[in-house]
């Protein structure tokens, strides 16, 4: 059938996001995807300003690397928190809390595997990365770090950093901060910021350029940014039914800016890796 | 916020019209023209100023802020309505009264949101001060300070970068004073 414009979704992009308790056994199909080279380090989410925003951020971040046919597993610093990932995802995940790992499967995407901090030891994020190496299918850890600077403890993980601020001066400088002591206490790879909630008028490029600008002065580290996550209706939705925007079918700006800004960071691995 | 600490001595508060009087002459260069202007019933100005650039209507509340609002609104109408009148009485070398107009009002107390919901609402550029006694009823000192400059909000005074650091929680980034305000600085272009 040739390739025409239509309206919407089409079935093969819809069918991505039914959900199933068993995975559909199909070999052949074809999802679209970026192209991606293995990511084996972790990922560490901070937002400074809201571990709710953070938790939100990531659950729907994991649904859209997993669209791109990535294995991930999230690491849940906050899974005593009201604000855990399990908490945002419960919708995907029957009977979360009695386990020490929960899965969210997605009818033929892989599974999304979430430990609980508190259910596990200190090296368990190790430990994943080292199965991460030896999967043959390309796959993440996600770190939804525990919301507090002084919880960023050294560690061995190197992992590149996706930092959510609000464009407000003390936003930023929190976020300055948490750099600092990313930058102190871990071996990042590289450090990527997104804005949370914009103002309409702000001019966030040129306010990212500024930012940027300051940290390599001050730090000697380049930042990346990522884009900003505008706020609207449905994501407010979204976190009131604990199920994550990426599932929804209405047309909404925060659901475009989520997909936007996973595309920008698979793509600047791509770069990265020389793809 | 621009703070003035300026301690004027007062034999009594009754004196208040002429400590805020010297304070305006002292600190911001006016001319005082008149004291007590107009009646109450037509509406009334406790004092009168100007520069080179602007006549002052000044209302000083010594009860409470809505009826001093009333008074300043009042003053300026009445302000306007005999301007002419006044134009002849005053001559050109001691006042213009052609210049722009402005309303100045000196409070203890304002209520919340006020200089935002004065700047939005009005049309005549409205200063406020804050002023504060100190000290024995007898001989008591009086602080002013400007909460907000005819035609809008003074920029939010910058916390010490101790309280920011407790507030924002990031102590435990040990940045020093110097690298909050080079931030700060850097922001704000």
């Amino acid at each position: 059938m040739d390739d025409k414009p239509r309206l919407g979704r089409g079935l093969e992009e819809v069918s991505q996001f039914y959900l199933t308790s068993g995975r559909r056994d199909e070999p052949g199909r074809q999802i679209k995807a970026i192209k991606t080279h293995p990511i084996r380090s972790p990922i560490k989410i901070f937002h400074p300003g809201s571990s709710l925003m953070q938790s939100c951020f990531l659950a729907n971040f994991a649904l859209e690397l997993a669209r791109n046919r990535l294995h991930v597993f999230i690491w849940d610093c906050l899974d005593r928190h009201e604000n855990s990932t399990c908490a945002l995802m419960k919708d995907l995940i029957p009977s979360y809390r009695d386990a020490a790992a929960a899965t969210a499967s997605l009818y033929g995407l892989p599974d999304i595997v979430i430990y609980k901090q508190s259910s596990h030891t200190d090296d368990t994020p190790a430990g994943l990365v080292t199965t991460l190496s030896t999967l043959e299918e390309e796959g993440c850890l996600l770190v939804n770090t525990s919301g507090s600077l002084t919880a960023v403890l050294p560690d061995d993980l190197s992992a590149d950093c996706i930092v959510l601020t609000r464009t407000d001066e003390h936003a930023l400088l929190q976020c300055y901060a948490y750099i600092k002591v990313i930058l102190k206490n871990t071996s990042p790879g590289d450090i990527f910021l997104i804005f949370d909630d914009p103002g309409g008028d702000e001019e966030t490029e040129e306010l990212f350029s500024r930012f940027a600008r300051f940290i390599e002065q001050k730090l000697n580290f380049p930042l990346h940014y990522l884009g900003s996550l505008r706020h609207d209706r449905y994501l407010e939705q979204s976190v009131e039914e604990s199920r994550p925007l990426m599932l929804f079918q209405e047309p909404s700006e925060a659901k475009e800016d989520l997909a936007s800004i996973s595309r920008s960071y698979l793509l600047s691995r791509q770069a990265k890796q020389g793809g | 916020m621009t703070r003035i600490l300026k301690p004027i001595a007062a034999q009594d508060v009754k004196y208040l019209h002429q400590i805020c009087a010297q304070y305006f002459m002292g600190e911001r260069a006016f001319r005082i023209v008149e004291y007590n202007l107009g009646n109450t019933f037509t509406g009334s100005i406790d004092l009168l100023a100007s520069d080179d650039t602007s006549v002052y209507l000044i209302t000083i509340n010594i009860a409470d802020f809505a009826g001093a609002l009333l008074r300043a609104f009042t003053g300026y109408r009445w302000f306007r309505e005999n301007r002419e009148f006044l134009q002849r009485i005053y001559p050109p070398e001691v006042v213009d009264i052609g210049l722009p107009v402005q309303l100045i009002i000196l409070s203890q107390d304002y209520p919340p949101e006020i200089p935002s919901i004065v700047d939005e609402v009005c049309s005549v550029p409205v200063g406020l001060y804050r002023y504060r006694l100190f000290g024995p009823a007898q001989d008591p000192d009086i602080f002013i300070e400007e909460i907000q400059s005819p035609g809008g909000i003074l920029p939010a005074q910058d916390e010490e970068p101790d309280t920011l650091r407790k507030r924002l929680k990031i102590e435990a980034a040990n940045l020093s004073d110097e690298d909050i305000r080079e931030f700060q600085q850097a922001m704000r272009g």
